[in-house]
């Protein structure tokens, strides 16, 4: 037993892959580790350093216009100038918002109704096939309807997002709660426990990994669905920057949308990954990069 | 006999077409510990989950007047995402880790130092040493365990048999265990019942708290081993 102990006394680093990016993780932090991180950052970082600066050079160079492929350097000035304004942030915000808004109601809503559809056979039968063709209309075909029930103000940008972000996690919580493994259900029925308390402390975290990747899904959703509402009708916004920037001719105004746009993104799916390590952290997964070595 | 924990008259079990057990009848008194030998496959963890109510397509009778059922399963089974505190005080309800009888038990078997581990941490001993715990936290009336021991070292193994021996006659617990070994059952039981290899009734019935000298056990051993190997021809009990 006590080699047992020695080998857990070591801080575990599990490489966890993730929609193709690495990203190492840590329970414990330690230097050796922080190399390894910064190690993993820079390589991350080498190839848009040196994008960046071809760019740079091809444009100044004439290799393209300016106006159809604004350089770096004037896309940090008119960064710098929206900045200065306050409307740079105040787009940002008004999409952060929305997006979390419609998020949190489609997630919460999916998660709901999923467990009830996994959990109750008439209500599986009854509900699932109709969700399953929703699932398939395109996301812009829902535009149109919405903006004719609720007008152009925040109403059909929220359900558009919650609609999006509904069924990634719906079917996440449905597939996920009918998957779990027999043998901890039958402790669970061993203890007497009712089926509220077997949902509660046996089905839902048992489904955990697989809604966590449902959640994921949906908010990279909820971002593209943000965009597609207040590209048609907005007056602020991410989206909206876009639209303006495309009406007026300002190729840097669409550039930095799509610059922010990618880092709000990448922003917020860290943060539910950072989440989904913290919560998840009994997970006993394969290390692919070492089961490959 | 009278005051029985548990009374089992099994007519047939099958799982799907095929027949694993057949005219199976004993019964668990308190402070009684039946051992359950057998081959592989001869449907010992089917009695067990028969019994524990987990099984529920039988024909027979099965009687429980005992309050609550103790289960150690072949398998730890131990939820993965609660430490190990948490998983020896899940009978108990939600996050009960802290629990004084999980410490106490959590120092019985020996996993004190491992309450905050996940199971993935654990060796397949200790798993089985924390589903052990889990099964005594509810102080149950009657324990079913199903190769309770198999992971275990033997020094590990000597203690949990003394723990569950203690528990179980200072409670007047009663207990049906499986084994597939002669000595685990001669040392921890107060009777043996063999089962045959294809469904029937069981080929020996051995009481083994009289046997109190060594050529006495020896000798029941020797009846446990030629049962085993008969291989299935049904011996009239
Ligand atoms: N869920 C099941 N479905 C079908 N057959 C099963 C199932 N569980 C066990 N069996 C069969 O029943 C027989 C007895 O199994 P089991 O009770 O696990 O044996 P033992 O515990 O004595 O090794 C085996 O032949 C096995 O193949
Ligand atoms: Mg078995």
């Amino acid at each position: 037993m006590s080699a047992t102990d020695s080998l857990l006394a070591t801080p575990s680093i599990a490489n966890i892959r993730t929609g193709g990016v690495t990203q190492i993780f840590a329970s414990r932090a330690n230097a050796k580790l922080g190399r390894v991180v910064s190690a993993g950052a820079l390589a991350g970082l080498a190839l848009p350093v040196l994008l960046l600066v071809l760019w740079e050079t091809v444009v100044k160079l004439g290799g393209v216009a300016a106006h159809q492929l604004p350089p770096p350097s004037a896309l940090v000035s008119t960064a710098w100038e929206l900045a200065a304004s306050g409307s740079l942030f105040r787009h940002t915000w008004v999409s952060t918002l929305r997006v979390l808004a419609g998020f949190l109601i489609g997630a919460t809503l999916a998660l709901l109704v999923g467990s009830l559809v996994a959990l109750v056979r008439p209500v599986e039968r009854l509900v699932d096939p109709t969700f399953q063709g929703l699932r398939a209309v395109p996301s812009l075909a829902w535009v149109p309807l919405l903006l004719l029930w609720f007008g152009i103000d925040e109403t059909p940008k929220l359900v558009l997002i919650a609609i999006g972000t509904f069924f990634p996690v719906y079917l996440a919580t449905f597939s996920g709660l009918g998957n779990v493994d027999r043998k901890l259900v039958e402790v669970g029925r061993q203890a007497g426990l009712s089926r509220n308390a077997l949902l509660w402390r046996i089905l839902l975290p048992a489904a955990l990994p697989g809604i966590f990747t449902g959640l994921r899904a949906a908010l990279s959703l909820g971002w593209m669905f943000l965009v597609a509402a207040e590209l048609i009708a907005s007056t602020q916004g991410l989206g909206y920057l876009l639209s303006d920037g495309r009406e007026t001719g300002r190729v840097d105004f669409v550039f930095i949308a799509i610059l922010s746009l990618a880092l709000l993104g990448k922003l917020s799916d860290s943060i539910l990954r950072a989440l989904e390590h913290r919560v998840l952290a009994w997970r006993d997964v394969a290390n692919l990069q070492e089961a490959q070595a | 006999m009278t005051g029985a924990l548990l009374a089992v008259k099994l007519k047939e079990k099958r799982h799907g077409a095929r027949t694993v057990l057949r005219d199976i009848a004993f019964e668990v008194g308190p402070s009684e510990i039946v051992a359950l030998l057998g081959t592989s496959g001869c449907g010992k963890s089917t009695l067990l989950r028969t019994i524990a109510g987990l099984d529920t397509q039988y024909t027979g009778e099965i009687r429980h007047d005992a309050g609550r059922t103790g289960f150690v399963f072949q398998e730890p089974r131990l939820m993965p995402w609660l430490s190990v505190a948490d998983n020896v005080g899940f009978p108990l309800g939600h996050a009960q880790g802290g629990h004084p009888r999980v410490a106490a038990l959590l120092e019985e078997v020996g996993l004190s130092h491992a309450a905050n581990y996940f199971p993935k941490q654990l060796s397949g001993g200790m798993a089985q040493r924390a589903a052990i715990a889990r099964a005594l936290v509810s102080q149950p009336d009657l324990l079913l365990l199903d190769e309770p021991f198999s992971a275990l070292d033997v020094l590990t193994k000597g203690r949990l048999h003394r723990l569950v021996r203690d528990l179980i006659q200072r409670h007047r617990i009663g207990a049906v265990f499986v084994t597939h070994d002669p000595d685990e059952a001669l040392a921890l039981s107060t009777r043996v019942l063999v089962m045959p290899s294809e469904p029937g009734p069981f080929l020996e019935r051995l009481d083994v708290d009289g046997a109190g000298t060594d050529s006495e056990r020896l000798a029941l051993r020797e009846r446990i081993l030629s049962a085993l190997a008969a291989h299935g021809e049904s011996v009239p009990c």
